[in-house]
């Protein structure tokens, strides 16, 4: 039996890279019934002592650990790290081998912005006594939503089919291939596209909030 | 220079102080006016990723905490340093609290020209140092620390950028290799 678990670094409940996630375990649920899947969001896990337990517990029961973030200033975010320190902290040095997989979401439209975090994965993994399993980088979340892959339709089969080929490399013990990579880093719709479209989304969210005329505001400019 | 330091040394690391200490030093040997924030005994809470910062209140975080007060410093300095331990090749995450809500220094806007990035907000924004702590050599994170700090001064507009690692050594050693740093920046 396979043991999955599924560590959401987003602090948004209703964010693109927990939707990735989920759609990755979902497909490796359905491809070996089975396997097990656990789902822990970091955000204030670490916080209190109950949090480092359970997160403690999960781990220790997973044998395939799954990191499904978005990247915040090209990196990890904040809580993230924080979890990676902290499982890093003590080296995993159990019987069984643990293996360690990253997803990382990015707004930009290129999927470029996320080897930084990709690459800080497999440092972690070295580093925690864990077998790196590979990662998938994707760009232009904005044009993901979070709503389910299939709800996007047509436009996200290739996010559909490099989660395909990740779940099917990590079912069969196998790291996640090159070609899945590459396809989760196509961009989904054209650049410029994705910048008008991200664009409006901003000064449509600004116009209901009444601060269109303010976008450009310098609160802390020298006086 | 106004230089405003983010300080992510944990208090009860002596070997880390020490490299804090001879940065310190430089900085006031190259003429930097130092403003410190420590970050360990200062209460920043995570980005909540909500984006108010950009259409809510526009260029400011609507959760007040010391990352305001950080940012408005940032907003008015010529350079920062940020000092921290190198966590998988990345800042640690005490670091990272602070800088992850640095991005109300930014526009919602983006900036159409190559790879992709927002606009500044500001007319200038500081020169980025990022010194990074290694406790032992590790060719693999020193290499993508090196780019995080590169890619971190491209998003941030930064004019000018050094990413340094300091290892277990003499304080004078440490001191020197910043100092080299500051001076390769501002040349
Ligand atoms: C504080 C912050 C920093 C961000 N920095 C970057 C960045 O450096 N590069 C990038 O492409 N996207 C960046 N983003 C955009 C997020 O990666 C993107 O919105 C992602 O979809 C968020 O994931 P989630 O939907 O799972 O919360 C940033 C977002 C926030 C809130």
């Amino acid at each position: 039996m396979r043991r999955v678990l599924l560590l959401a670094g987003s602090p948004r409940a209703g964010g693109v890279s927990l939707m990735l996630g989920r759609e990755l375990l979902e497909r490796m649920a359905a491809l070996d019934f089975a396997t097990e899947v656990r789902t822990l969001r970091v955000s204030g896990l670490l916080d209190a002592q109950e949090g480092r337990a359970r997160l403690h517990a999960a781990f220790a029961w997973a044998d395939t650990v799954v990191l499904s973030a978005p990247v915040y200033v090209d990196s990890p975010p904040a809580q993230v790290l924080k979890a990676l320190e902290f499982l890093a902290a003590e080296p995993w040095r159990g019987d069984e081998p643990k293996r360690f997989c990253a997803l990382f979401c990015c707004g930009f439209p290129e999927a470029s912005h996320t080897a930084i975090c990709l690459d800080v994965s497999r440092i972690f993994a070295r580093k925690a006594g864990l077998e790196w399993a590979g990662g998938l980088g994707f760009g232009g979340s904005g044009a993901l939503g979070g709503q389910s892959l299939a709800a996007r339709g047509r436009m996200a089969a290739p996010v559909a089919r490099a989660l395909d080929m990740a779940a099917q490399a990590l079912t069969d013990g196998r790291p996640v291939p090159p070609e899945a990579r590459e396809l989760a880093a196509k961009p989904l719709i054209p650049k410029p596209l994705y910048l008008f479209l991200a664009e409006s989304g901003f000064l449509s969210l600004a116009w209901k909030s009444r601060t269109i005329t303010r976008l450009g505001a310098k609160p802390y400019e020298k006086q | 220079m106004r230089t405003i330091l983010f300080d992510a040394a944990p208090p009860e690391d002596d070997a880390c102080r020490q490299g804090l200490d001879a940065l310190r030093r430089a900085l006031t040997d190259e003429g930097c006016s130092v403003r410190t924030f420590a970050l360990a005994r200062t209460a920043i809470s995570p980005c909540r990723g909500c984006f108010a910062c950009w259409v809510g209140t526009p260029g400011r975080c609507p959760f007040e905490d010391a990352s305001c007060e950080a940012a408005r410093a940032v907003a008015g300095a010529e350079l920062l340093v940020v000092y921290s331990p190198v966590a998988f090749g990345c800042w640690s995450s005490e670091a990272k609290k602070a800088l992850d809500r640095m991005v109300c220094l930014v526009s919602p806007h983006f900036a159409f020209s190559g790879l992709t990035r927002h606009r500044p907000r500001y007319e200038s924004l500081p020169a980025l140092l990022g010194v990074g702590w290694l406790a032992e050599p590790d060719p693999e994170a020193e290499s993508v620390f090196a780019r995080l700090v590169e890619h971190n001064a491209y998003n941030l507009h930064a004019p000018a950028q050094r990413a340094v690692l300091l290892e277990q050594d003499e304080w004078a050693r440490q001191r020197q290799v910043c100092r080299g740093a500051l001076r390769e920046m501002f040349q």
